[in-house]
């Protein structure tokens, strides 16, 4: 994959995140349960996160450091190469 | 200041001090709050009349307002920018998409404050009332943010 490719691809990406939902789409996402398996896997994720980060300030310090690994590299995983974490 | 040398907690502590009743709202208050979400901004939401000293505080890291305090108080928002980017919200009361009115005050009165150091406090909202900020800018990402913000919220509450 070529710089151009990688970064329309991010940049088509960012879009879709970036993009305002309608009324009725918010509704109904929000309306879609936290299944179980949801619900276990992110209190995994907070508890490894306060865990290994226990204050604060280190939890932004780390978030502040993982972004410029990802805008660095385009891979979230570098990010939280352990935890699959930061891949939003 | 470049970004690159961008002091964090000295940032922070400015605002604390400036006495600015400023809100952390996004994505960093979902990180201070133990949620691992990526985030490049920080997003404040600031009393109205609070958009000078505000500024200000922010000063000191060579962030540069995009509006004066009184231009910023009509649009409702600006942003303070060097190599960091910091958006803030200058109003009474925001709407959620669906119609929902959020007001600065009452958020302020609910807030949640975290001791970032020793002499270094930051705000932020409840976890209702950051769920509901979620739903003023209403994009895919803030869905996923409300559903952890739930998770994080139905934990603290056993």
């Amino acid at each position: 994959m070529n710089d151009e490719s990688a970064s329309s691809r991010l940049g088509r990406a960012r879009e879709f995140a970036e993009r305002r939902l309608s009324p009725d789409e918010l509704r109904a996402a929000l309306s879609v349960p936290i299944t179980r398996a949801e619900r276990e896997n992110a209190e995994q994720l907070i508890a490894w996160f306060i865990r290994r980060y226990s204050t604060p300030i280190a939890r932004l310090a780390y978030v502040r450091q993982a972004y410029s690994r990802w805008t660095a590299t385009g891979d979230a995983t570098a990010a939280a190469p352990n935890r699959g974490l930061l891949q939003r | 200041m470049r970004g690159s040398a961008f002091d964090e907690a000295e940032f922070f502590r400015s605002i604390d001090r400036s006495g600015a009743r400023a809100l952390l709202i996004g994505r960093r208050a979902l990180v201070i709050l133990g949620l691992p979400v990526l985030t490049a901004d920080y997003d404040f939401w600031i009393h109205i009349d609070d958009a000078a000293s505000f500024n200000q505080a922010a000063a000191p890291f060579d962030l540069a307002p995009t509006h004066t305090p009184q231009e910023a108080r009509a649009r409702g928002r600006y942003a303070l920018e060097n190599d960091e980017h910091v958006d803030v919200l200058v109003a009474r009361e925001v709407p959620t998409i669906d119609g929902q009115k959020l007001r600065f005050e009452e958020l302020w009165d609910r807030r949640r404050t975290v001791q970032l150091a020793a002499d270094v406090r930051v705000h932020v909202p409840c976890l209702d009332d950051l769920i509901a900020t979620k739903q003023v800018a209403a994009r895919p990402k803030d869905v996923e943010d409300v559903r952890l913000l739930t998770i994080l919220r139905d934990g603290e509450s056993q």
